[in-house]
């Protein structure tokens, strides 16, 4: 039978090796500990008392945890819904390229939102409002945008949708409409900056309306806006978008972008000065783990993540050897714990997260092939750490 | 083709000066121009800014999805390599037989060189080596960050790389040597995602092919070297 990490180093069930999913864990905090939740959660407890809209900027290494507190992040408003009310919607930055304009972004979240939703949300404002173009229009959302999200009143809403609304959709992602669509009454295709932060405009406006809270769009890994760094009419676009999403004047979303890189190389769309400005201590820098870090990141994983009960079981059974076991130390012995966590204060550039489970794991194996239930500084050797 | 050494160092060059669109004079602090000229700051911006372009042309960030290559398909995955060498974390190669020679462009050779001075971890999963060309490639890529696990039932040919910001992998018939490369008959199915746990279907299909290469070590039939 092959070996499985979970049997031999009695992890619990679901857990197939030491990789914390980004999702199923979402509630952990296995590190950062103190900047998720006296910076940043308290932050965003400070939003709310203000009524002010959630704004954040992450940035740090890649796998250095931004992805996780994101969704950490998620999981804590879901939590905490009745005190704290926020929709988040969480979308991950694909491809981007120089020519790349601000639809990137917008045409993921109404893919996730999905036309449905968008729909239901047009028929319960229009309720609330009576006339959706009109009350859109008085919370600065540009003419022809408003004019597209009243089309989707056309939908019955559960039902089929027809054409015009399919088109009406494609429209607000900033899609070029095909001929058929002339002399339906859409504008031009959006292109221009505000008009795109006024489809993220509506959608806030129309869920709070309906909702009574706020919705929080959060984009992960904004690196990928370093392409659009290389031509200046392109920035100045993603420049203006961002200005407009953070600045204070928009009351209506909240926002959350992560980025993968230090502070002096983050792209300018995103710290250009006056989003500096606007983002004031809303900017936060997670930081690779120090040498004491990793040993409390490696003692959180092994209680998040291991059956103690079990491993007791196999010490009792002299299938572990009582004289390398220690709690502590699981699933190393004291010579290879002190070696892993060594190998990370040699190594700063690469302390992060996620290369110390990739290299756990590495290891883990290892130490399995060779029959040891323990990871010891041999099977360190082996992975060349 | 392969960028030398110092058209990549320019090429570096090229992207910092890309990015923050300012010239390589303005980038620089004045103390590391010391004694030298205006003029041959000019000629390292343009240099610079070339060879960043010539580098995003070959691995432009539009390229992700799905390919099929059937011709060089693992020189093209070493240069895929080679050019992310600085962002490259991890590298699976799983190849039931590898070798190398001397010929430049060589796969094997020219990952070897890409990871030399860098943290990029690789695990190598082959058969148990019976010929000598076999032992000589698992020796050279082991004086690298490199794990190897013998599998003697082996036939799949998988290669993966894992970078900061984007993943590639490459599923196909060519095992990872010079035949494989240059003169057989090959084919294989290529996927690149700049997306970590998206749900569209490339990334996914990365990350299930990753999880194969992790969950392949723990195999009965698999030993470590």
């Amino acid at each position: 039978m092959a070996i499985q990490l979970q049997d031999w180093f009695c992890l619990r069930q679901g857990r197939d090796n030491f990789k914390p999913h980004n999702l199923k864990d979402s509630s952990l905090i296995l590190c950062h500990g103190q900047l998720v939740s006296d910076d940043i959660i308290s932050g965003i407890e400070k939003r709310f008392a203000s009524k002010e809209p959630v704004k954040l900027l992450l940035y740090g290494a890649w796998g250095v945890g931004k992805t996780h507190t994101i969704n950490h992040i998620g999981w804590w408003l879901d939590q905490h819904k009745d005190d704290y009310p926020a929709r988040a919607v969480m979308i991950e930055i694909g491809d981007i390229t120089k020519s790349s304009r601000f639809d990137a972004i917008v045409r993921p979240f109404l893919d996730k939102l999905g036309l449905n939703f968008l729909v239901h949300l047009v028929h319960a404002y229009m309720q609330a409002v009576t006339d959706v173009v009109q009350r859109l229009r008085s919370a600065d959302v540009s003419p022809h945008v408003a004019e597209a999200f009243n089309k989707l009143l056309m939908a019955p809403p559960g039902q089929t949708p027809p054409q015009i609304v399919q088109l009406a959709y494609d429209y607000l992602k900033g899609q070029k409409l095909p001929a058929a669509a002339a002399g339906m009454g859409f504008g031009p295709v959006l292109t221009e900056s505000v008009d795109l932060f006024s489809v993220l405009l509506s959608i806030g406006e129309m869920h709070r309306a309906v909702h009574g809270y706020q919705i929080i769009f959060v984009a992960d890994e904004a690196a990928k806006l370093e392409a659009v760094d290389t031509d200046d009419a392109t920035r100045a676009h993603w420049v203006n978008a961002n200005k407009l999403i953070f600045d204070d004047k928009n009351k209506t979303f909240g926002f959350i972008y992560t980025i993968s890189g230090k502070r002096k190389n983050l792209p300018l769309a995103l710290f250009e000065s006056q989003l500096q400005n606007r983002l004031g201590d809303n900017a936060f820098e997670m930081k690779n783990l120090q040498p004491a870090d990793v040993g409390a990141f490696l003692d959180r994983l092994r209680d998040a993540f291991v059956d103690r009960s079990r491993v007791q079981q196999l010490v009792d059974a002299g299938t572990i050897n009582a004289s390398d076991y220690s709690w502590d130390q699981y699933p190393f012995t004291e010579n290879g714990r002190r070696e892993f966590v060594d190998f990370y204060s040699r190594d700063q550039q690469n302390a992060t997260p996620r290369d110390i489970t990739n290299k756990l794991n590495d290891v883990a194996f290892i130490a399995a092939k060779c029959n040891k239930r323990l990871i010891d500084d041999d099977c360190l050797k082996r992975a060349r750490m | 083709m392969r960028i030398p050494e110092d058209l990549n160092a320019a090429a570096g060059w090229g992207c910092y000066k890309l990015r923050n669109a300012r010239s390589v004079r303005q980038a620089l602090p004045l103390t590391a121009l010391a004694g030298n000229t205006w003029k041959t700051a000019d000629r390292l911006e343009s240099r610079a800014v070339a060879a960043a372009e010539e580098m995003e042309k070959r691995c432009p960030a539009g390229m992700m999805g799905v390919r099929l290559i059937t011709e060089a398909v693992l020189s093209s995955f070493a240069e895929l390599v080679y050019h992310n060498q600085r962002r490259a974390y991890r590298l699976w190669l799983i190849t039931p037989w590898l070798n190398y020679d001397d010929t430049k462009g060589d796969a094997v050779r020219m990952i070897h060189e890409a990871l030399r001075d860098t943290q990029c971890s690789m695990t190598v999963i082959t058969r148990p080596p019976r010929d000598v060309y076999h032992q000589q490639a698992i020796d050279l890529l082991r004086t690298l960050k490199t794990t190897v696990y013998l599998c003697p039932n082996l036939h799949t040919k998988l290669y993966i790389l894992e970078c900061d910001g984007f993943r590639a992998a490459v599923l196909g018939s060519p095992n990872l040597t010079t035949r494989g490369d240059r003169r057989n008959r090959e084919i294989a199915v290529e996927f690149k995602t700049v997306l970590e746990g998206g749900d569209d279907g490339v990334s996914t299909i990365v990350s299930d092919l990753t999880d194969y290469a992790s969950a392949l070590r723990g195999e009965d039939d698999v030993g470590l070297m």
